[in-house]
């Protein structure tokens, strides 16, 4: 579909192929938009008497950088982690061990069927009060789980089932030839899954493991409910401070796009820069 | 050591945790249904060979889908208000905001669905007289449903599992539940591995009923998670 | 096409000719025809707002007050949480009629809603285990200190000791849990939770004396003086004719010791 846009955007296909096309478009989504703004200054929305403060966005600035960067850091180390663990889990799928393939089948069917919500707040306070019936309380000690490790902690078991899942799909489909031709001129079997099948699997299951490393960028706002000033609680605090919530919780959306878009660009290069076809999702 | 084994919480308060899992299932049948119809009107207009209806759905598709489900369900509650001059209660804010988030991803499902069924058949189809209605419903339709059906019931189990993001905005269904009887008895492990179990448990015997949908050559690759 | 073309027209005309609902003047209109006033309280509040064990029903002080409150107004009060976050947003956007949520009547929150009377007063310190050895705010400097997102308990504390490390989570029970399980060494909020929890678990201490006074105010839509009137003339009632003081006695175990400002008829 990009091409498609971008084709048309440089002039190179019309917009509309036929006139009807062009009628149809207009109607449709003009009457739409005709209908949003006499609905937004003339209907029941209007009697609701609300002044627009879009500069409070700009006095707050420094809270969304902030949480900006918070939510950045709990991505990147979560995204390694996630990584590691999802590699890890679709070779121990497709594993001819029995133990190996148990383990990890059941790592994923448990994380994948928890809301990750409930996963944040057993890693921040249920793991807590083990630590400390087992730990703290019988040798004094004050082992503390902060909430910033329990989030990436829970956000990374989350993630790395579903990676396992797309990575084992896309070793499932590296074709039985290259295993015994690898196996045939002597490489052993690390050797093979590091040279000859793991480069071709993860090349493969770029986009879907592109959508999961979007995923944590989106799941990670659950955050704000374990104490973690990331941007979704900045965006509140801004809320909280001026009364300014349509402002306060668009700038926040925003910016989740943008670093969503961001991410999406960063993979692009990843790939323009590995020397590979650029592949997208749909 | 006692507060460790406070199993006991369980049972004291099953009322209370039943009354929360009644709602958390009432969301997700409500949610469901609005749901997939979000799906099938956006994935249709999606999978459309008009490019007027494709790129504005594409286009709405795509910002909601890279939304987080949390500032979903914060948005339609505090500013359904000033956006559309009515009100919400907290249930029905929960309701429409994951109708419209999982909607999304549901769209998806329904694009890839409805080209999963070769243009050849829709060809064949019209030839032999059928209009659009017909060819919709005896040839597109029941393929792209018996193909989009582990997929759909993945969504399902995201579904549900987002109806615990409903506690921010004071919806006492499962997961508030659990938090609140937690705040009552400090008895963090129990209650949240009793929560984490029940959840399993649910998404687990769906998701096996998906899995065993799946086993058909043709299904379409579920790639979006969440 | 035609047939698209001919539908949107008899939509468009359908809404221009549509009558549009007049919204009330005054909530007190809106709730009356209603008989139904919805209030938003809070869940996590003993004695003023939590949830009963047993039913699952919203019940304390405050919760109390308001039936009493809609009561004098003749309607059915429907309960709704407000955490300290939601309850301003609440009110300004209409989801509930009246916040009786502990929430205090400041001068900078008058910018997005109006106040009624205050109905209690109280004040704000910081709750610690015993094991912590803190007996004074000012040892509170580099600690890890819990409150509640959207309150102004975290914000005060950081005005008498700026050096305190916040903690902001949805709720008072959380904050509760942190303190309990020592993730934080102090959690701040108004002295009458403070009491309660302190009542009851030995193991919990007050430190030191109040360090903010805090008026309960019950929170309206701006500009609606005729909302406002009723609210403050129904608790009015209810101060005279001795229910205040029967609620205070049910919920507190003594009569209040301070007087609402009450003005006569």
């Amino acid at each position: 579909m990009v091409e498609a846009v971008l084709g048309r955007v440089r002039g190179r296909r019309p917009w509309f192929e036929t006139p009807g096309e062009r009628r149809a478009f207009v109607l449709v989504w003009g009457g739409l938009a005709a209908l949003a703004v006499w609905f937004f200054f003339f209907g029941p929305r209007a009697r609701y008497d609300y002044n627009w403060r879009w500069s409070v966005v700009w006095q707050y600035r420094h809270f969304l950088l902030r949480g900006v960067g918070t939510t950045l850091y709990i991505f990147a180390w979560s995204l390694g982690f996630s990584l590691v663990l999802g590699i890890f889990c679709g070779i121990g799928r497709t594993s001819g061990v029995r133990w190996v393939r148990a383990l990890s089948t059941g790592y994923v069917e448990v994380f994948r069927n928890i809301p990750l919500l409930v996963q944040m707040w057993w890693a921040y306070f249920g793991l807590q009060q083990v630590l400390n019936v087992v730990l703290n309380d019988p040798f004094g000690l004050r082992v503390l789980i902060p909430s910033t490790f329990a989030c990436i902690l829970a956000l990374s078991l989350y993630t790395g089932a579903y990676m396992g899942e797309v990575v084992r799909s896309g070793i499932r489909s590296i074709a039985r030839g290259q295993w015994e031709a690898a196996t045939s001129t002597g490489l052993s079997q690390a050797q093979t899954w590091r040279h000859v099948v793991l480069p071709q699997a993860l090349v493969i299951v770029i986009p879907p493991l592109a959508s999961e490393v979007l995923n944590i960028i989106k799941n990670s706002a659950v955050a704000m409910t374990i104490a973690i000033t990331d941007l979704m609680f900045f965006s509140q605090k801004i809320e909280e401070e001026t009364f300014a919530g349509f402002e306060a919780y668009t700038a926040g959306t925003l910016l989740f796009l943008l670093l969503t878009l961001l991410t999406v660009g960063a993979i692009y290069l990843l790939q323009r820069l590995l020397g590979l076809k650029v592949r997208t999702a749909g | 050591m006692d507060s460790f084994w406070k199993w006991s919480v369980i049972p004291d308060n099953a009322g209370f945790f039943a009354g929360g899992f009644k709602l958390t299932l009432t969301i997700f049948v409500v949610a469901w249904v609005g749901c997939w119809a979000f799906a099938v009107v956006f994935g249709a207009m999606r999978h459309s060979e008009r490019p007027w209806l494709r790129y504005p759905a594409a286009a709405v598709v795509e910002v909601i889908r890279g939304t987080p489900g949390l500032m979903f369900v914060v948005w339609v509650y505090f500013l359904s208000q000033p956006l559309i001059g009515y009100a919400l209660s907290p249930f029905w804010a929960a309701v429409w905001a994951l109708v419209i988030h999982q909607g999304a991803y549901g769209a998806e499902v329904v694009r890839a669905g409805l080209s999963s069924v070769p243009r050849g058949q829709l060809a064949a189809g019209y030839s032999t007289g059928l209009g659009y209605a017909g060819v919709m419903g005896w040839i597109v339709l029941p393929q792209a449903l018996r193909n989009m059906a582990p997929a759909i019931v993945n969504r399902s189990v995201a579904l549900f599992k987002n109806t615990s993001l409903a506690f921010v905005i004071g919806v006492i269904e499962f997961f508030r539940a659990g938090t609140i009887v937690n705040g009552r008895e400090n008895a963090s492990f129990a209650v949240f591995t009793f929560l984490a179990a029940v959840y399993f448990v649910c998404c687990f015997s769906l998701s096996r009923l998906g899995h065993r949908l799946g086993q058909r050559p043709g299904v379409i690759e579920d790639t979006t998670a969440v | 096409m035609r047939r698209l073309s001919l539908a949107l027209l008899a939509l468009a005309v359908a809404l221009a000719v549509a009558p549009e609902a007049r919204a009330a003047d005054s909530l007190l209109d809106k709730v009356q025809q209603k008989k139904e006033m919805v209030v938003g309280v809070k869940y996590d509040f003993p004695p003023l707002g939590s949830i009963n064990k047993d039913t699952g029903k919203p019940e304390g002080f405050e919760i109390d007050l308001a039936n009493e409150i809609a009561k004098e107004l003749g309607v059915k009060a429907t309960f709704v949480q407000a955490l300290s976050k939601t309850r301003i947003p609440l009110i300004v956007n209409g989801n509930v009629d009246l916040i009786v949520a502990t929430m205090t009547h400041k001068r900078e929150r008058e910018q997005a809603i109006d106040f009624t009377m205050h109905y209690m007063i109280t004040g704000q310190r910081a709750v610690t285990r015993k094991d912590t050895g803190i007996t004074h705010v000012s040892q509170l400097a580099g600690k890890q200190v819990a409150s509640v997102q959207g309150g102004n308990a975290g914000p005060n504390l950081l005005k008498v000791q700026p050096k305190a490390v916040l903690v902001q989570f949805q709720e008072q029970t959380e904050a509760l849990l942190a303190l309990k399980q020592k993730k934080v060494d102090a959690v701040v909020g108004d002295d009458v939770l403070n009491q309660y929890w302190v009542k009851q678990d030995p193991g919990l201490v007050l430190v030191g004396k109040l360090y903010t006074i805090e008026p309960y105010g019950m929170g309206v839509r701006q500009n609606d003086s005729r909302w406002r009137n009723a609210i403050n003339q129904a608790l009015m009632e209810i101060w005279d004719s001795g229910r205040y003081h029967e609620i205070h006695f049910k919920w507190f175990g003594a009569k209040p010791d301070f007087e609402i400002p009450w003005y006569p008829k």
